[in-house]
Order: C-alpha cells, then structure tokens, then sequence
C-alpha cells in the first residue's frame, strides 16, 4: 500500500487526537471513536488495505501509546473492520448508507474484540457495561451525520 | 491466495503474536513511549507551583489518616497491641495517564516511575481514600492496580465498631468485606479503614463505607457491601507512598 501523504497525515492526526481523548477521559473505550470511521472511509474510498495494514499500524500506536498488550487493537480493528464487511457485503447492498452501517458495525465488533483480547484473563469483562461501545461510536457518527446535511443544504443554497 | 488476502492473513497473525509475545518483550517501551508522548501535551505537574500545595494537602490527609486509625486501635486493642510506627514513607504526587486493560477493573498507568523511587507494593491512595496497590514499574510510569479490581485483597477494620475483615471485589465492581465476626455490630454508614494486619497497606487509610450489612456462611460470619470512598472513574491525580530515604 502507498498511501497518500494527505491521507497518512490525516490517520496521524486521528491516532494523535484519540490518544489524547484517551488519556483526558482517563478511561478506554469511553472516547469517541474516531479512528475506526477514518479507517472505514479510507478503506471504502482510497484502498482497500487501509482496512488491513493500515488498521493494524494503527492499533499499534494506539497500543503502545495507551499502555495495552501490543496487538490488542490492532488485531480488534483488522477483524472488527472485516466482519462488518463481511456483514454488510451478505445483507446488503446499499451504498450510500453502507459507510455509516459500515462504521458503527466495525466500531462495535472492534471495541468487543478489544475488551476481549486486552482483558487478562481473556474476556474476563464481558458483561453490561460492554453497551458503552455504543454511545462511543453513535456520537460522532451523529455528527458527522448532521455536517454533512448541513454541507449539502448549504451547497444547495450557495449559488 | 491473492496478495490482499495474503496481507490479510499476515497481519492478523503478527497480531496474534504480538498479543501472545508483546506483553512480556514491548510492555516498558508501550509505557515508556505513553509517557513521553503524554507529557509533550500535559504540563509536568512537578514543576507546578501548585504540586507544592497539593503534596502538603495530601500528606496532612496521610497523617490524618493515620492517627485516626491510631485512635481506633488505642481504644480497641490497647491491652492487647501498642501503636507501632510505621516505616518512614514519602508521597509522590502522580497523574493518572490511562485505565488498563479492560472497563472496570483495569489498572491504573501512572506517570511515576522507577526513577522517582517507586517500587513494586508502593500503596496508591487519592484525596478520597485508598486507591490501591503498585503492581509493575517502570522507569517512568508504573501501573496500579485498583482495590476494585478482583483477585485484590485489603484487610479492613471498621472505624466504630471495630468489625475486621477482608475487603475484595467482583468482577461487577462491586465491593464487599468478608469475613467479619458475628459477634461485633457493624452499622451502615460507618467508615472501612485499611489496618495493618494484612502486612501491606498502612492502617487508618479510608477505604469506604459500609451500605449493606448481609449474612455471610450460616451462622459463621457477616458479609458487608462497601461504597468504594474514591471514585475510580474520575481519578486524575494520586498519591504514591514510596520508601523513604532513611527506611529500612
């Protein structure tokens, strides 16, 4: 994969930005998700290893930036990104609401593989708080939502 | 196989093996870098006037602490124990960088380390009460590991009634303290303290308080639900009690 600069400094900034997200909110899995979305659109527009090399170098900042067991979310972010594909590709074949289906799904699973690969033992916190990934991913997924409708209603309007 | 699913399949199996292999080989470099990466965006609270302030406020609370505990003992056990000095410790003001491993009971990675005399077993405690326990150091972070988390042991006394037992929580986060004897009567509401006789943590440390009182094995002993006194989802600065210069 050669990505383009544009594209590697924007994922840069993503790590940078979650990380801290992370460190501010003291608590994994609270934060916004804001990669796992970046890593969808890359993927889907750009290329298709966005989803696979570029998840797993990634997760492997993120790893070593937040203190997890190296591999943790990389290994989250390549399986999660790969089911909600999987998913999608047999349930449906909608394009213009897959990137958001596409995202949520990927967020969710990557979140549950991590809790279950990082927890020592082994998924060991599985259990209802698991239903905090949602809210993480439903935010900004919400937002992005609302900018795009408003972009569009200004384009529309903007001679 | 072609070259995508090749990558694939790649990929995924150095992560697997760096999830097997990593902890033991990449852990300290994993902190390490979470901790000079961190301080490039937050101040060091070292050098902050204020840390000043906040060292004296939390030193006068570690005395409090311990001569409340002190008080306890006197009037139950003066008979039978006298007051004994505990080791010469310093407090070193640390930041909590991240949770670990997990929604609740992940450790701690401070931003406290090796280099500032921190060792494995230092107590961590927070305004509020104790925190819990230095598990892994390294030389600029250590992790702590959380009362809340389960396999953690405390060995508690209750401030009024004197009731001893076990503190440990489960994997639902919820804390309780076993083991405690029919015969003394705990009330609800009534302040759980760290005591000594565990060998690990220093007595009089505020643990929580008692908000439920159960029947533990039949007729053997009591069971006691305990609201944690720190709240462990907003912690951002503790207090790590280090051996002093002139311990033993």
């Amino acid at each position: 994969m050669k990505p383009s600069t544009t594209d590697a400094t924007v994922v840069s900034l993503a790590v940078v930005i979650q990380f801290l997200m992370e460190a501010t909110l003291g608590r994994l899995l609270v934060a916004p998700n804001i990669l796992v979305p970046l890593l969808v659109y890359l993927s889907m527009n750009r290329s298709v290893e966005w989803g696979v090399e570029g998840a797993f170098f990634v997760g492997l900042c993120l790893d070593f930036l937040t203190n997890q067991p190296p591999g943790a979310t990389s290994l989250a972010l390549i399986l999660g990104i790969l089911a909600a594909r999987g998913i999608l590709s047999k349930t449906t074949a909608a394009g213009g609401v897959s990137f958001y289906f596409h995202a949520i799904l990927a967020s969710v699973f990557s979140d549950i593989l991590f809790i279950i690969f990082a927890s020592r033992p082994p998924g060991v916190f599985l259990g209802a708080r698991v239903l905090l990934v949602f809210p993480r991913i439903a935010v900004p997924m919400m937002l992005l939502a609302v900018a795009q409708t408003a972009l569009i209603r200004f384009r529309r309007v903007s001679p | 196989m072609d070259r995508s699913r090749s990558k694939l399949l790649n990929y995924t199996v150095i992560s697997v093996l760096l999830i097997l292999a990593g902890p033991a080989l990449l852990s300290g470099v994993g902190s390490r870098l979470g901790a000079m990466f961190a301080g490039l965006f937050f101040r060091d609270q070292g050098l902050n006037d204020d840390s000043y302030a906040r060292t004296l406020v939390l030193e006068l609370m570690l005395e409090n602490a311990m001569l409340r505990e002190a008080a306890v003992k006197t009037r139950l056990y003066r008979e039978m124990l006298g007051y004994v000095r505990l080791p010469e410790t310093r407090a070193v003001v640390a930041r909590v960088l991240y949770r670990t491993e997990g929604l609740v009971g992940g450790g701690f990675v401070v931003d406290r380390g090796e280099r500032d005399g921190v060792v494995p077993g230092s107590v961590c405690i927070a305004s509020g009460g104790l925190v819990g326990i230095v598990d892994r150091v390294n030389e600029a972070s250590c992790t702590v590991l959380p009362i809340t988390m389960p396999g953690v042991l405390v060995s508690a006394v209750c401030g009024e009634s004197g009731a001893m037992g076990l503190v440990s929580s489960g994997v639902d986060g919820a804390m309780e303290m076993s083991h405690v004897d029919l015969a003394v009567s705990p009330r609800v509401g009534e302040q759980v303290l760290t005591s000594r006789f565990g060998g690990v943590y220093p007595d009089g440390i505020v643990i929580g308080f008692v908000s439920g009182i159960e029947a533990g094995a039949p007729g053997l002993d009591l069971v006691l639900q305990i609201e944690p006194a720190v709240d462990f989802r907003r912690l951002g600065e503790v207090l790590v009690l280090v051996p002093g210069d002139d311990a033993e």
